[in-house]
């Protein structure tokens, strides 16, 4: 799910900026350290929409000359919680189950959370092939899925995601 | 869900997945709480839906499986987990720098899967080594003055013959890398992809590997999977535990034996391709590579082609039906296969499987593979040999295979004096060699007899230089 949140991040920025242009060094040296990371807390920074507040600066006592800036700024996040339904791309397959991604998120779907019609064909790379043979889960394939488990790293959510329940599965492809 | 405090309850999930819930059948073990636990928000309208007391419900089966999949999935918590990691197979190669853990009991589980699953698509496994078996590769810093040209020259040469992604020069420019594919890779893929499940395995780093897949399999269907070194669980030696599949299924291609310790009955050891005189000095400091001779390994005859024969024959050989020297399918090992098939390159060498040999027989003769006092012939392709010496200072005829192939079209004994060997051997090579025998004749070196409608010094000649023992034998 995306939220829209206020955070703060304290900045060092070199002597060298600080002149007319700082608070254009501050901002762009926000959405480059910010932007497209990942915290446990809150998951994915997708985007950062405003730097609401820049606080006085203060110079390191540590030679450096470096100053700090507590910055306050508004952006959007992406976190998965567990029940979520999310829509995604799947990466790659293999004869676990496959991941796929929707947005910044990386999902697993073993293959004990995917529908039993569903076998592995690996005649042609790696697939999941239903019995009919009529749908296929290869790189590339839209899947719709159900969050089922989350794991926080430091720089990276990981979700367990399931596809064996009504309403989930294959709703179509990069290629069609 | 409690956002504050997801990495305690996921310690919990873990912990409890390393209870050793695996498989469906202990579903009905689960205690109640654990769904209240586990379950919120999102899930409440099924769990409605599932409200029958069976215990067996939908639901519980999600969490046991969603537990099992954090089992899987792996990092530094589930050695604070404590219990189940040994024997875990720890897996890279899937995807970007995501890493799995399976348990032994999955493993074990995909594995029996596996081996159906192969069984039933009557296919093995096939890893291929990249690098001097498939292609070789330098950096384009190696290439030095003298071969700078050569490689251009061929690479407008290929441009050319407008072979496409068939090329085999490639100039892989963000890498720095000057890549040659081995003649015939092409060819060898296409032609073993029906039979046999090809994973690639190479001591080069994850972004190579990736790189040459592209150059081998363009389409993206030929490999199911890539392993580079970085995947590896070792460094110095590869193994086949990351493919989660059946040993006895599976066959390596790889120039080096030793970096398979533990796997040598599935290798097939390939010779190595230097393509690269720059690549040849690495491993040793005489002889020229393919490319300053300026020319190439054959296509249809060289190293890839032989191995895709061999390769072709052992899986014919390990689905054969009916076959009572071999076990049921299921017990089938392909390493036994494959040992049998190897057992046999010398075993035909047999002289009394020989044609001659028996056609010796056959007209009466007796045969023995060495000079005795008793012997009256010796029969040789070539001369100069040891036997040939021998039979000579014993005053022995020594004549040509001819020799005893005319006696048995003529029905009679002819003069050996018309088919005495020369005294340096017809042809006068290093000969497929010479044989004594006791009473008439013997023979080996010879080699299939043809049956076309030549006549019979033509066809001598043929079968000779069939069994490549030196041409132009007779001379009747």
């Amino acid at each position: 799910m995306f939220y829209y949140l206020t955070l703060h991040k304290s900045l060092d920025i070199h002597p060298k900026h600080f002149g007319p242009k700082l608070r254009e060094v501050i901002r762009e040296k926000l959405i480059a350290e910010t932007e497209g990371t990942c915290t446990g807390k809150y998951g994915y920074v997708v985007a950062v929409t405003k730097v609401e507040d820049i606080g006085r600066g203060r110079i390191r006592q540590d030679q450096s000359g470096y100053a700090s800036f507590e910055v306050t700024y508004g952006c959007i996040v992406c976190r998965p919680y567990k029940g979520e339904v999310l829509d995604a791309v799947v990466t790659s397959v293999n004869k676990m189950g496959f991941f796929a991604q929707a947005g910044p998120l990386q999902l697993f779907v073993t293959q004990h959370l995917i529908p039993e019609e569903f076998e592995l064909d690996s005649s042609t790379g790696n697939s999941w092939v239903s019995v009919d043979q009529a749908t296929s889960i290869q790189p590339g394939t839209h899947v719709r899925v159900r969050i089922v488990g989350i794991k926080y790293d430091p720089t990276e959510v990981f979700c367990i995601a399931s596809m064996k329940e009504d309403y989930l599965g294959v709703i179509g492809s990069d290629f069609s | 869900m409690e956002a504050d405090s997801p990495e305690r309850s996921l310690d919990e999930d873990l912990a409890a997945a390393f209870e050793g819930e695996f498989g469906s059948d202990e579903e009905q073990a689960a205690p109640e709480e654990r769904f209240e636990d586990g379950g919120e928000g999102g899930k409440e309208g099924d769990a409605e839906g599932g409200s029958d007391s069976s215990g067996n419900s939908s639901d519980l089966d999600l969490d046991e499986v969603a537990e099992e999949a954090y089992a899987e999935y792996e990092a530094a918590k589930e050695e604070a987990a404590g219990s189940g990691t040994g024997g875990a197979v720890r897996l890279k190669h899937l995807h970007g720098n995501a890493e799995v853990v399976v348990s032994p009991q999955e493993a074990e589980r995909i594995r029996r899967d596996t081996v159906t699953r192969l069984l039933n698509k009557k296919r093995l496994i096939l890893i291929l080594d990249l690098d001097h078996t498939l292609l070789n590769s330098v950096h384009t810093g190696e290439v030095d003055a003298d071969a700078a040209p050569r490689l251009a020259e061929l690479q407008a040469r290929e441009q050319e013959a407008n072979l496409g992604p068939r090329r085999l020069l490639h100039c892989l420019v963000d890498k720095k890398l000057w890549t040659k594919l081995r003649p015939g890779v092409f060819e060898f893929l296409e032609g073993l992809r029906d039979s046999y499940e090809m994973h690639i395995y190479t001591m080069g780093d994850k972004a190579y590997a990736a790189e040459v897949r592209r150059l081998l399999d363009p389409g993206g269907r030929l490999f199911t999977s890539v392993i580079a070194k970085d995947h590896s669980t070792t460094t110095t030696a590869k193994h086949l535990d990351v493919l989660l599949s059946a040993d006895e299924l599976a066959l390596v291609l790889d120039d080096t034996e030793l970096v398979w310790p533990g796997h040598k009955r599935n290798l097939l050891q390939i010779e190595r391709y230097h393509f690269f005189p720059s690549d040849l000095r690495k491993w040793r400091a005489d002889g020229t590579a393919l490319l300053e001779q300026g020319r190439d390994e054959d296509p249809t005859e060289g190293a890839l082609a032989t191995h895709m024969r061999v390769l072709r024959a052992v899986h014919a050989r390990f689905f054969s039906k009916e076959d009572p020297s071999l076990p049921p399918l299921e017990q089938r090992d392909v390493r036994d296969v494959l040992a049998e098939h190897r057992a046999r390159i010398l075993q035909d060498r047999d002289p009394r499987q020989e044609p001659l040999w028996q056609l010796a027989e056959g007209l009466g003769a007796r045969c023995l593979p060495s000079i005795s006092p008793a012997t009256t012939h010796v029969v040789a392709a070539a001369g100069g040999t040891e036997k040939v010496h021998q039979a000579r200072a014993q005053g022995k005829a020594v004549v040509t295979p001819a020799w005893l192939q005319a006696c048995g079209f003529r029905w009679q004994r002819l003069p050996e004096a018309d088919f005495l060997l020369g005294d340096l051997g017809p042809g006068g090579s290093r000969g497929g060699g010479s044989s004594a025998a006791k009473a008439p004749a013997d023979a080996n070196g010879g080699g299939g007899s043809g049956g076309k409608q030549l006549s019979p010094e033509e066809e001598l000649r043929v079968v000779m230089a069939v069994a490549g023992g030196g041409g132009g034998a007779a001379d009747g």
